[in-house]
C-alpha cells in the first residue's frame, strides 16, 4: 500500500495555487458552510493591501556561504583559499572594488537587493543546533545547555506578541512541525505545513477539526491544559486563512523550485485577509550545508533564489505591496575560508540578502580576509541581534520588547542605511 | 495522603503514565484492586523485576537483506507492541528513555544492528550510565549512524566524538575542538560487518599513540575515552536534568538536581537509585500533568484505546515517536504541544477508524469514554464538552475520538 499522504512538494504547489494532482484543481476547496462542498471558488475579493507592515523572513538553512553571496573575486587571498571553489569575473555582478554579488542573484538584484555583511556572532559556534538555537532565540551569545529543554520564546514569536491585534492569526511559517522561531507566548503564530498536508488530504478535515476544537479548546485558559489549549486557539484562524487564499498571481511567472513555490504561496497568503504579520519561509530541505559539492549545490540552490526572489518582489510591485513587505534572509552561519576535497566546513560571519523597502547595494562591513579567527573562520562585524533590531525597527516594534541587552545592558541597535524609512 | 475515590485513580493514572506507556482501559480500575493506592502501586512498579530480552524470530533467523523495509517494519512493530501491552512497566520507560537518548536512525544503520543495540540497551537501563555509554560508543549500530565505521585514526570522523559529547555526555561548554579532534583519532578504527557478525577494531587503524583528552594524556580507545568523559563534573548534572524532565517535568527545584546529580555522580553512575528517588519524590507527586505526552506515549495509549494492531508508519512520523526513526541526531524535539502537531494528531484521530463498540450505549457515556483514555478528574471544560456531546446522542465513536483530542490526553 503506497503512502496516501500529499508530499511535501504537492502541498507547497497547492498553497501557491497550482494543481496538486489529488483532485483539487485552483483555489482552495477548504470546506465550510453547512458542510457543503463548494464549487471551485472564484477568487476571494482580490488583492487585499496591507496597511501594516509585513516582514517574510526566509531561512537560509545549513550555513550559506556569505563568500558566495557577496564574493571578493579580485583577491588573491580568495582565490588562493577557493582554488576550485572560487567564482571568477565572469560569475559576479561587479559592484566595484573588488566585490561582486555572486551573478546567480542576478534577476533579484534587478528588482533590488541588499548584501548586508559581517553577520553573525562575535562569540561564535560552529555547531547548528546551537547556533540555530540562537538565531531562533534571537540572542547571540552562547545559550546554557538545556538538554531536551524547548526555548522559551522565539524572536518572530515575540515580534508577532508585539505586533498582534486580538485573536487574529499574527505570524504563520511554511514549516512542517513547529517554527520554534515563530514561538510566542499571547500572539498567534502557526506552522502551516501539517495543516496544509491534512486538509488537502482530506478537504473536510478542516471543519471536522474545528467541530472538535470548538468543543475542547475553548474555556478558561488556566491550569495543566492551558498551553495546551492556547496552542490550538490559531487553528481555526488559519483555516479562514487558508479558506480564503486569493487566486494564484497572474502578473508574474513563480519557477517551480520549492523555494519558488513557498513564495508564491507567501504572495497568496500576504494578500489574502488575515493578521498575519510576520512569515517564515524556511529552507531546510534545500541544504546550504554543503560540506561537499558545494559549486554544485550552491550554484543551484542560489539559481532557484535569485529567479524566485526577483518573482516575488515583481509580484509585490504589481500589487502595490512593495513598500509594505519586507524580505529578509537569515542563515545560522557562513562557511570556512578555505576549501576541503570541494567542499566548505561549517564557518561563522556570513552575508544576508533584503529586499523591498530597502536602499539596494552593499551594506555592513565587507569581511577581511586577512583577519581570521583560530578556526579560520572569519570574524563578524556585528552581533545578528543588529541585523534582527533593524526588522524589528522596520515593523516599529522597539527592539528593547523582543531582544536581550547584552552583558553591559545595552540594547541592539538596528543596522543604519539599510531600510527606506 | 486523604483522597476522594476519584482523586485516587487520577493519582494511580499520574503513576500509571510515568511508569507505563498507559494507562491503557481498564489498566487504572485493575491497578487499584490489585494495589489499593497509588502510593503502593508506584512501589510495586519500582520493585517489577525485568523481564528478559526477547529477540523477535523474524530477526534472528536467517535474513534476507532486500527485505530491509519489512525487517524495519517488523522491528518497530515488535516493540510498540510490547510497549503497548500490559507488561511494559519501568524498566521499559527506561528502555525507551537510553534509546531516544542515544540517537541511532535505521535509515543509516542496519535494522539488525539496531535491534542488537536494543539488547545493550536491556541490559544496562536501569544498571550503570557508565557502562551504558561503553557499550554504545563501540556499538555496531552507533558506528554505522554515526560515521564511526571504517575509520582510521590517522583520518577520523569527527561526528561520533562530537555528538558523544555534545548530545550523550556532557553538553556544550565542557570540551574545546581539539578535544573533538582527540576523541575521533581515539574513537576510530573499527569495521562493522556487513554480514552482521558486528564491529571489529582493526589493530593498525586504531591510534598509534596515545592522546591528550580533556587534559589526559593516556586516552587510546573507545574505553577510555568513555572513561576520561565519566570524570567530569558536568556529566551527572546533564543526565539527571533530563531524566527529571522525563519522569517529573520541566520546572525541578535547581537545589534538588544539584542533590539528585551529587548522588548520581558519586554512586558511580548508578540509574536505578536515582529514577527511585525520583518516583519517591515530592516533586513527583506533584507533577501531575507537568510535561507533555511525549509521541510514543501518545501513540501507546491511543493503540490500545481504540484497540488497533498496526498503524501506518507514514501517520506516525508527524506527530509520534517512530522507534529507530529519530528526526535528527539530536532526537525527537520536545514540541509536542505545537499546534501543527496537536492538529495533526486530531485530523489522525479523525481519520482511523474507532468502533462503536468501545463504550457502553448507556450510563454516564461521556465519563466511560474519558476512563477508557485513562482520563480521570478532567478539567470542567473538558467533562462538559464530552457532556454535551453524550447529551447530543453522539455515537461511542465520536465520544472517543473526542477524549483523545482532549487537551488532558496530550499531557502526561
Amino acid at each position: 500500500m503506497t503512502d496516501p499522504h500529499p508530499t511535501r512538494r504537492q502541498v507547497l504547489q497547492w498553497l501557491a495555487g497550482g494543481a496538486a494532482g489529488i483532485g483539487l484543481v485552483g483555489g482552495c476547496a477548504v470546506r465550510r458552510e453547512g458542510g457543503q462542498p463548494e464549487p471551485d471558488p472564484a477568487p476571494v475579493a482580490p488583492s487585499k493591501v496591507p496597511t501594516h507592515r509585513t516582514l517574510v523572513l526566509i531561512e537560509l538553512g545549513g550555513g550559506n556561504d556569505g563568500l558566495s553571496t557577496l564574493v571578493p573575486f579580485e583577491d588573491g587571498r580568495y582565490l588562493d583559499a577557493r582554488p576550485t571553489l572560487g567564482l571568477g569575473p565572469d560569475e559576479v555582478v561587479d559592484l566595484g572594488d573588488g566585490w561582486g554579488l555572486n551573478h546567480r542573484l542576478e534577476a533579484a538584484w534587478a528588482t533590488g537587493l541588499a548584501a548586508v555583511c559581517g553577520v553573525g556572532s562575535s562569540t561564535p559556534d560552529l555547531s547548528h543546533f546551537e547556533m540555530l538555537d540562537r538565531w531562533y532565540r534571537g540572542t547571540p551569545r552562547a545559550l546554557l545547555a538545556q538538554p531536551g529543554g524547548a526555548l522559551a520564546s522565539g524572536f518572530l514569536g515575540r515580534v508577532a506578541d508585539a505586533l498582534a491585534q486580538g485573536q487574529e492569526l499574527a505570524g504563520a511559517s511554511l514549516q512542517f512541525g513547529e517554527a520554534p522561531i515563530l514561538r510566542s507566548t499571547q500572539a498567534q503564530t502557526v506552522g502551516l505545513g501539517d495543516v496544509a498536508a491534512n486538509v488537502l488530504l482530506d478537504p473536510e478535515i478542516g471543519d471536522r477539526v474545528e467541530d472538535r476544537l470548538a468543543l475542547l479548546a475553548s474555556g478558561a485558559r488556566s491550569g495543566p491544559t492551558e498551553e495546551a489549549r492556547r496552542q490550538l486557539a490559531p487553528i481555526g484562524g488559519l483555516l479562514e486563512v487558508l479558506r480564503q487564499l486569493p487566486e494564484a498571481s497572474t502578473a508574474v511567472t513563480y519557477p517551480d523550485s520549492d523555494i519558488g513555490l513557498q513564495l508564491a504561496a507567501a504572495s497568496r497568503i500576504l494578500r489574502a485577509p488575515s493578521g498575519i504579520r510576520v512569515l517564515h519561509v524556511p529552507q531546510t530541505v534545500s541544504d546550504y550545508d554543503t560540506h561537499g559539492s558545494h559549486r554544485q549545490v550552491h550554484d543551484s540552490l542560489f539559481d532557484e533564489l535569485g529567479v524566485a526572489l526577483a518573482a516575488f518582489q515583481q509580484d509585490l510591485d504589481h500589487n502595490g505591496m512593495a513598500d509594505q513587505v519586507l524580505i529578509a534572509t537569515t542563515s545560522e552561519f557562513g562557511r570556512r575560508v578555505v576549501e576541503a576535497s570541494g567542499g566548505l566546513d561549517h564557518g561563522t560571519s556570513s552575508t544576508m540578502l533584503m529586499s523591498g523597502p530597502i536602499t539596494a547595494g552593499i551594506h555592513g562591513e565587507l569581511p577581511d580576509l586577512a583577519d581570521l579567527d583560530g578556526n579560520g573562520n572569519l570574524r563578524s562585524a556585528f552581533d545578528f541581534d543588529r541585523y534582527y533590531a533593524t526588522l524589528a525597527a522596520w515593523l516599529d516594534v522597539d527592539p528593547a520588547q523582543v531582544l536581550e541587552p547584552d552583558a553591559s545592558g545595552t540594547v541592539p541597535e538596528p543596522l543604519p542605511g539599510i531600510l527606506r524609512t | 495522603m486523604l483522597r476522594t475515590a476519584e482523586g485516587e485513580r487520577a493519582a494511580v493514572a499520574h503513576v500509571l503514565r510515568r511508569t507505563t506507556f498507559g494507562p491503557f482501559p481498564g489498566s487504572v480500575e485493575r491497578a487499584l484492586d490489585e494495589h489499593g493506592s497509588a502510593a503502593s502501586l508506584l512501589e510495586a512498579q519500582i520493585a517489577a523485576p525485568l523481564d528478559p530480552f526477547e529477540a523477535p524470530l523474524t530477526i534472528d533467523q536467517p535474513f534476507d537483506p532486500t527485505n530491509t523495509a519489512i525487517v524495519n517494519d517488523e522491528l518497530v512493530e515488535q516493540w510498540l507492541a510490547r510497549l503497548s501491552s500490559d507488561a511494559a512497566g519501568l524498566h521499559d520507560k527506561l528502555m525507551w528513555f537510553w534509546h531516544a537518548h542515544f540517537t541511532t536512525s535505521f535509515m543509516k544503520a542496519h535494522a539488525i544492528y539496531c535491534w542488537r543495540q536494543l539488547r545493550s540497551v536491556h541490559e544496562h537501563a536501569l544498571g550503570n550510565f557508565h557502562e551504558l555509554t561503553r557499550a554504545i560508543a563501540s556499538d555496531a549500530a552507533m558506528l554505522q549512524y554515526l560515521d564511526g565505521d571504517d575509520t582510521k585514526a590517522t583520518q577520523p570522523n569527527e561526528n561520533l566524538a562530537r555528538e558523544l559529547l555534545e548530545l550523550y555526555t556532557t553538553g556544550r561548554g565542557h570540551y574545546t575542538e581539539d578535544d573533538v579532534r582527540a576523541a575521533a583519532r581515539a574513537l576510530a578504527g573499527w569495521v562493522v560487518s556487513p554480514e552482521f557478525n558486528g564491529a571489529e577494531r582493526i589493530g593498525s587503524w586504531t591510534l598509534a599513540e596515545p592522546v591528550t583528552f580533556l587534559g589526559e594524556s593516556k586516552v587510546h580507545d573507545p574505553d577510555s575515552i568513555v572513561d576520561r568523559i565519566m570524570g567530569l563534573d558536568a556529566v551527572a548534572p546533564f543526565i539527571v536534568s533530563k531524566l527529571a524532565r522525563s519522569f517529573i517535568g520541566p520546572r525541578v527545584d535547581a537545589a534538588q538536581l544539584a542533590a539528585w546529580s551529587n548522588s548520581f555522580r558519586s554512586s558511580g553512575y548508578e540509574i536505578r537509585p536515582l529514577v527511585e528517588a525520583m518516583l519517591r519524590s515530592e516533586a513527583f507527586d506533584g507533577a501531575r500533568y507537568a510535561r507533555p505526552r511525549t509521541g510514543i506515549e501518545w501513540l501507546c495509549t491511543l493503540r490500545r484505546v481504540v484497540d488497533h494492531n498496526r498503524m501506518e508508519m507514514w501517520d506516525l512520523i508527524p506527530i509520534a515517536q517512530v522507534p529507530y526513526a529519530p528526526l535528527s541526531v539530536a532526537g525527537w524535539p520536545d514540541t509536542w504541544l505545537s499546534n501543527s502537531i496537536l492538529f495533526a494528531r486530531i485530523a489522525f484521530i479523525e481519520r482511523i477508524e474507532v468502533s462503536d463498540d468501545l463504550i457502553p450505549e448507556s450510563g454516564d457515556r461521556a465519563r466511560a469514554a474519558l476512563e477508557r483514555c485513562g482520563l480521570f478528574a478532567t478539567s470542567s471544560e473538558t467533562i462538559d464538552a464530552l457532556g454535551a456531546l453524550a447529551e447530543r446522542g453522539a455515537s461511542g465513536a465520536e465520544l472517543v475520538r473526542a477524549a483523545l483530542a482532549a487537551p488532558e490526553f496530550a499531557l502526561s
